[in-house]
């Protein structure tokens, strides 16, 4: 076990290495960055002048050393903008995105595994073709046309929902009812699949004839089996509520990473987009490890391998 | 068993083309019409190809004809609409329902190429790791590990931000992301076919490395990755709604229907059905290839035949 948990580990410093890579591959050696920030009828002068500035006439090898130090210290230098250290400002939307990705994570996480358990306790019943409705459409569904839609047709009706902003309880119950629908489509969907599965093995029909009440055979056999999945799909959904943030903060003005993401692209404040992709790269390796780990957990085979 | 009943194995389990390919056409679409929800599905993604294919033909107006004192019409049914502009029009006149209609091109042109793109690139490479193991099956592994490693939506953005975002951009940022998922799942399919009987037969009495893969490993794993085709497809869609919304994708004057709510945005409390029709085109889209997709998968998976009631 400890082996493994070494190894893991080990693995994913050199993704994490490998990532670093190709990030330096896409900001210095593909595409212009400085003719993407300046207008296009720009002076010779001032393209030269503006790449002399940010470093990126210097020999690669020198802007490699200097990524790598920057790297390191997860900041890139000054948003080109704001003035501010990216790191600072990175720093700074956190507690945002936190607050809506945890409240949409939680919202998912309770209702998807409720509605995929009830589902495969009934297959076939009204509520499992509705639970598959409604995974079928949360997957389906873009959200920055559900969040639009829940604003033109909700929230400014309601008079007392926000439309935008960010600070009261009730700024957070759009953006997170919107980030919430596609990770709990997919928890539902695949919380169902793994129980029908455990559901069916033999165990569970000894438990049965042994006369354990469905509820105890559940709770203490099923759930942990059918756990490996479900964790799995949790921790996508985890690193897909990032993309997803990138959507609805912009929608919803909620200043957070998504939001600071988003513009920093529109506006090709490159240090602060390489700030924001290590760090999103850091925070997706480090799920994907405690997934993997809990695998070993849930299930001793894997870190005997 | 010897080499002459070998020999009769192979030929018995060479999976046959042309004729069983037709054969389990006929027998899916029996099947598919025996799913009234799939059927719809079908039916209307059936619709809306045909509708972008024709949409100089179909639309009622020139989607970028602007007619000022037409402006900001409601749809046709509410007061104030005219029956000129059945889904209304926007902020210059431009009416909605051709504007739709030709965005619809851009948006199932992207997600067809960019499933193309991925299945071949993916396959091939899919194909290579599963084979020859060893430090290429480590290579091409790792590089989908570093490029899942990144929350999708992020890296899409980037790449098109850095190359300058259009219509190329957006093909290419999109493949970049999607042909991970091909590679994992034909390395996976490779790997439990390498060990087949039949494989190993067809190796035994002498097949070619390159008679072997197109002979009997190209046929195998070809329908499980077509059957992923639409579940694909209306990821991609998907996606590139969102950076087109976030003004990193299609740019004007071309439109793509992620591209139109994003313009509408700017008048939704005076002009809701801006934003309402084209993202309905794109739900209903990627709805119907999810359920078309999921009923493939379940069609043509023999575990689960029995359940679609055959």
């Amino acid at each position: 076990m400890g082996a493994y948990v070494l190894k893991r580990v080990a693995r994913s410093i050199l993704t994490l290495i490998a990532i670093t890579m190709v990030v330096f591959v896409l900001t210095h050696l593909l595409g212009n960055p400085v003719a993407m920030l300046l207008p296009a009828d720009a002076s010779n002068e001032l393209l030269n002048y503006t790449r002399h500035s940010l470093g990126l006439d210097d020999p690669l090898i020198v802007q490699f050393q200097r990524f790598v130090v920057d790297a390191l210290q997860g900041d890139f230098g000054p948003s080109l903008f704001q003035g501010v250290s990216s790191r600072d400002l990175l720093v700074r939307s956190l507690p945002a995105t936190g607050l809506l990705a945890g409240t949409a994570f939680i919202f998912a996480s309770v209702i998807g595994l409720t509605l995929g358990i009830l589902a495969a306790l009934k297959p076939r019943s009204w509520l499992d073709n509705a639970v598959s409705l409604v995974s079928i459409t949360g997957v389906s569904i873009p959200e920055f046309w559900l969040a639009l839609l829940l604003i033109v047709f909700v929230a400014i009706p309601s008079n007392f929902l926000p439309t935008a902003g960010y600070g009261t309880p009730l700024h957070l119950i759009l953006p997170a009812i919107v980030l919430s629908i596609r990770p709990l489509g997919r928890i539902a969907q695949i919380a169902r699949g793994a129980m029908v599965d455990e559901l069916r093995q033999p165990y569970v029909v000894t438990a049965h004839s042994k006369g354990l009440p469905v509820r105890t055979i559940i709770r203490r056999h099923v759930l942990k089996n059918a756990g490996i999945p479900i964790v799995t799909i949790a921790g996508i959904e985890v690193v897909d509520l990032l993309s997803g943030a990138i959507i609805v903060e912009s929608v919803f003005g909620w200043p957070g990473v998504g939001w600071l993401a988003g513009n920093a692209l529109r506006a090709m404040d490159f240090p602060l987009i390489q700030t924001v992709v290590v760090w999103a790269a850091l925070v997706t390796v480090t799920v994907n490890l405690l997934v993997d780990l809990s695998y070993a957990w849930l299930n001793p085979r894997v870190g005997n391998q | 068993m010897g080499v002459q009943g070998l020999d009769v194995e192979v030929s018995v389990q060479r999976p046959s083309r042309g004729v069983g390919m037709r054969h389990s056409a006929g027998r899916l679409l029996r099947l598919l019409l025996r799913d009234k929800i799939a059927t719809i599905a079908a039916l209307f993604l059936l619709g809306i190809t045909g509708v972008a294919i024709f949409a100089q033909y179909v639309a009622p107006h020139d989607p970028l004809l602007q007619a000022i004192p037409d402006r900001l019409q409601p749809p046709a049914w509410v007061e104030g609409g005219s029956p000129g502009h059945i889904l209304g029009s926007d902020q210059l006149g431009r009416d909605t329902l051709s504007r739709v209609i030709y965005a619809s091109q851009i948006s199932m042109f992207v997600g067809w190429v960019v499933v193309a793109i991925t299945l071949i690139v993916g396959t091939t490479l899919g194909i290579l790791a599963g084979l020859f193991g060893g430090w290429l099956d480590h290579a091409i592994m790792g590089t989908t590990d570093v490029l899942m490693a990144f929350p999708g939506l992020l890296m899409i953005m980037t790449v098109s931000a850095v190359m300058g975002p259009g219509l190329e951009t957006v093909i290419i940022a999109l493949s970049v992301r999607f042909w991970t998922s091909y590679a994992r799942v034909t390395r996976g399919l490779v790997l439990a076919l390498k060990e087949a009987d039949f494989m190993v037969a067809a190796q035994v009495v002498g097949g070619t490395r390159r008679h072997v893969i197109r002979r009997h490993l190209l046929p195998n794993i070809l329908s499980p990755l077509a059957t992923l085709m639409p579940l694909e497809v209306g990821k991609v869609m998907l996606a590139e709604a969102g950076i087109s919304f976030l003004g990193l994708g299609i740019q004007p004057p071309v439109s793509s229907w992620g591209l139109l709510v994003s313009e509408g945005r700017n008048f939704i409390s005076s002009a809701w059905w801006l934003i309402t029709f084209p993202g309905l085109a794109l739900f209903a889209t990627i709805l119907s290839t999810n359920i078309v997709g999921n009923w493939l998968r379940l069609a043509t998976d023999p575990i689960h035949r029995g359940r679609l009631g055959e």
